[in-house]
């Protein structure tokens, strides 16, 4: 029911689009015409270009991901063993959270200079403190009974993490996840488009980017469009099954 | 419920016609109003003596000028298409690439010829064969000036055009200049006054290529640019706009100590380096456009535009002086 | 019959509000192999808090519990505590795979194959069979403590924790787990200590009922269970005993 509800609203757009493009008051060059998009896209596509820029992008955003999760989980780790190391994080995790990615982007240059690097500190940045928080977070909400369960049959230290606190927090760490793909995936977009390419690849940001400079407007919403793709395959296809076959499957939602 | 959610609807597509009903902003230049955009470098330096003298509010009485120093061509582009801009002043290629893709504007005059040239920090690169593949050269932007003149050279002395193409990295003049002294992520960089002049003058740099041995010639740096509405609907601000520039330029070259004065002010810079400046060989200030035909034909040939412009009055005003008709 | 279990001395302090209290005094009970003893208290006489030291989950200040002649200093398999609450089991496991997984850390059984037969044949015999492949939370609160005793009965402890494991049943469900757990004894000779705060459960289970007394936690009473070794043979010893302990608790 509610996707036919949002199905009707982009149908609904589209067509006020075209409206818009056909109207004869703008430039093509402010409103394409939805034909020309997707031709755009199309041509992108069938050249590799996009393709290639789109690679480059999620596999950026993919290593960010998994190591910004595996520090956030060390962390996470760590400061469940001592108070002092808890406080420490927690101080270390609220002056950086509040940062966007992007306002450290100076800083980065001075430090890691324009290439991947800096790209990926920057996701990293995004991602790591809002897993942090929900690590520690869900670490806590572990059930007394089960930890002690786990413990009683012997599992211990690293194992314990792993087998026991980590499926048992899985809630919160997949909603951490949540926000982390959210923020690494704004944070990447913008990143791309300021950095630019290094050795001819640059990600969607800078195809973007790219697009505006060569002036191909329609260029620029068929990235937009493979960005609004993604951005709902993962938020409504992938993170969805995951739960579905976790957290939902093992009844673990309403903790 | 249903009932409310079609009045909406209903609402919101009213609103984006009648939106849509007022076209991008009222056009300037009807005698009130008049917005002209520029970037940041010694190329622009008439403009400066415009603001200083009060050339356009002289040549056009009554009118309010409103200056915007924005950061890319891009940005000049997309304020001049919604209308918000009627003078922009660029390169010829983001010109000719906007003019490929229906912008309705035109060259109304030259402003400047400048040294440009490709300066590098390592020492054994003497020229573009000499570039390894772990070189990155830094460029203001894919489709800028310094881009195709590197494609330029990359064609007549490599063969071709986008050999380098994969070893460039789009930084602005700033971020590459201080990238290329602290010999960080790039070893060359691409650029124009007055970071050429600060670049070569630091110990083991050296420029590997300029703009002339590039184009093979000698072309216009900076062009001004202006939209149709502006150039149809008001002939005496148009006329005015052009007038104002040429009596900045022949005021830089008639005066050159007074200009640098007026300059070194404005660009914050020694007094003495600025007229070392306006006296080199290379800097010139004219309205004389030059250089159109080969970038076109360069560009068209390798597809960064679709084609040439067949007459030359589909590109500039009427009353502009090319050297290459 | 012989020992199985010695604690010895035992004083346990906590803190509430800044404050040291102390939550046991001087506990000392031992219990014999195969036995069934019953520790009965008020509910916050730290009855929990002693079947934590025995399992090894918390050390006391002062005193030793020895199980099997050994000091308990870490929780082991050899001392298997099954709680109260249903949310003992693994979540994210199958029932089947909650009670191998134990086996599996702890190395019991020879293959996973074995080990698969051994937890199977404990759900069978807890009365689970068709729920090998299903999560927990489809379970009902009964099925899930059977589970819990299954898992706990793979893993052949020397001691069995039982801290209120029937306590948030009803009534019906409460007296069936009663005696699948008293035929499971007869069968294995397991050593249960099984803590309750209802006087009629330590009567039904219990070889010896330990009654606790409150604040702090201490050995009121130990006594031997005649009613259980003789049968359901007279109601009237039953509830004769019954007021002992009612009087016992009542004192407090
Ligand atoms: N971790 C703890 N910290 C402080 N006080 C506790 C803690 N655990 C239990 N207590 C207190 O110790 C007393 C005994 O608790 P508990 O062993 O759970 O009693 P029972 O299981 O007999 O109901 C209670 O007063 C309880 O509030
Ligand atoms: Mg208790």
């Amino acid at each position: 029911m509610m996707r036919i509800h949002k199905s009707i609203w982009f149908v609904l757009f589209l067509s006020l689009w075209e409206l818009l493009a056909r109207s004869g008051r703008f430039s093509p060059l402010v409103f394409p015409p939805l034909a020309a998009v997707f031709k755009a896209l199309f041509h992108a596509l069938a050249s590799g270009e996009l393709l290639q820029e789109t690679g480059f992008s999620i596999l950026l955003i993919l290593e960010g991901l998994l190591v910004g999760a595996v520090l956030a989980l060390l962390l996470g780790m760590a400061s469940s063993l001592s108070p002092l190391l808890r406080s420490f994080t927690e101080a270390l995790a609220a002056l950086a959270h509040p940062l966007p990615g992007i306002a450290l982007l100076p800083v980065i240059i001075l430090w890691l200079g324009t290439g991947r690097a800096s790209i990926l500190f920057i996701i990293i940045h995004s991602v790591l403190w809002p897993m942090l928080l929900n690590v520690m977070t869900g670490f806590r909400a572990v059930p007394k009974v089960l930890a002690e369960t786990g413990r009683n049959f012997g599992v211990r230290g690293a194992r314990l993490f792993l087998e026991v606190y980590v499926p048992a927090s899985l809630p919160y760490l997949l909603a951490g996840l949540r926000i982390a793909w959210a923020r690494a995936w704004r944070a990447l977009i913008s990143a791309e488009m300021i950095f630019g390419a290094v050795g001819g690849k640059g990600g969607l940001g800078w195809y973007i980017f790219k697009q505006r400079v060569f002036m191909d407007t329609a260029g620029m919403f068929s990235a937009l469009i493979v960005i609004i793709l993604i951005g709902i395959l993962v938020e409504e296809v992938i993170f969805e099954r995951v739960e579905a076959a976790t957290i939902r499957k093992w009844g673990m939602t309403d903790q | 419920m249903k009932r409310g959610l079609l009045k909406l609807i209903a609402l919101i597509i009213a609103a984006s016609l009648t939106a849509a009903g007022c076209t991008p902003k009222e056009t300037s230049g009807s005698g009130s109003r008049i917005a002209i955009a520029e970037q940041y470098g010694l190329a622009y330096a008439p403009l400066q003596i415009v603001k200083e003298l009060k050339l356009l509010e002289k040549n056009l009485p009554g009118t309010v000028v409103e200056w915007k120093q924005l950061g890319n061509t891009a940005a000049i582009r997309e304020a001049m298409l919604a209308g918000e801009v009627d003078a922009g002043f660029m390169a010829i290629p983001p010109f000719l690439i906007g003019w490929d893709k229906g912008m309705p504007w035109k060259i109304a005059c030259g402003l400047s010829k400048s040294p440009v040239g490709l300066v590098t920090n390592r020492e054994e690169i003497r020229s573009l064969r000499d570039f390894g593949d772990k070189d990155r050269i830094a460029v203001p932007q894919p489709g800028s000036v310094q881009h195709i003149l590197l494609s330029m050279a990359c064609e007549k002395e490599l063969g071709d055009p986008h050999k380098l193409d994969n070893q460039l990295v789009t930084l602005a003049h700033p971020e590459g200049m201080s990238a290329l002294l602290s010999g960080r992520d790039i070893t060359a960089h691409f650029t124009a006054p007055p970071y050429l002049m600060k670049e070569l003058a630091e110990p083991g740099m050296h420029e590997v290529l300029n703009g002339r041995q590039a184009m093979g010639g000698d072309f216009t740096f900076i062009a001004g640019v202006t939209t149709a509405a502006f150039h149809d609907k008001d002939p005496r601000a148009y006329k005015a706009f052009v007038r104002s520039i040429q009596e900045a330029i022949d005021y830089i070259n008639n005066n050159r100590e007074k200009a640098a004065a007026i300059l070194a002010e404005a660009y914050k810079m020694p007094e003495a380096e600025l007229l070392s400046y306006l006296l080199m060989e290379d800097a010139a200030y004219t309205t004389v456009v030059e250089g159109i035909e080969p970038f076109a034909q360069f560009m068209e040939r390798n597809g960064y535009i679709s084609k040439v412009p067949g007459e030359l009055n589909e590109i500039v005003w009427e009353d502009v002086h090319d050297e290459n008709p | 019959m012989s020992e199985k279990l010695r604690v010895s001395g035992i004083n346990k302090y906590y803190y509430k509000n800044g404050e040291r209290f102390k939550v046991l005094d001087s506990i000392s009970f031992t219990a014999g192999s195969g036995e069934v003893l019953c520790l009965l208290g008020p509910s916050g006489c730290g009855k929990s808090t002693l079947l934590r030291l025995i399992c090894g989950l918390d050390e006391p200040e002062d005193g030793l519990v020895r199980l099997d002649g050994k000091a308990v200093s870490c929780p082991s398999p050899a001392a298997v505590m099954i709680f109260q609450e249903f949310g003992q089991l693994f979540p994210w496991r199958t029932v089947l795979d909650n009670v191998i997984y134990p086996m599996r850390v702890n190395g019991i059984g020879r293959s996973e194959a074995e080990r698969k037969q051994t937890a199977e044949t404990w759900l069978v015999r807890v009365g689970l069979e068709g729920f090998f492949h299903v999560f927990p939370h489809t379970l009902s609160g009964g099925m899930k403590q059977k589970a819990a005793l299954a898992r706990a009965l793979a893993l052949e402890p020397s001691l069995l924790l039982m801290d209120e494991p029937f306590g948030s049943l009803d009534a019906l469900t409460r007296e069936g787990l009663q005696r699948l757990l008293l035929q499971i004894r007869e069968e294995t000779g397991s050593t249960i200590l099984f803590v309750t705060h209802d006087i009629q459960e330590a009567l039904t289970l219990g070889d010896r009922i330990l009654v606790m007394g409150k604040e702090p936690g201490r050995i009121l009473k130990v006594l031997e269970n005649s009613v259980k070794k003789t049968g359901k043979r007279s109601n009237q010893e039953k509830s004769a005993l019954y007021d002992v302990i009612h009087n016992l608790l009542g004192t407090v």
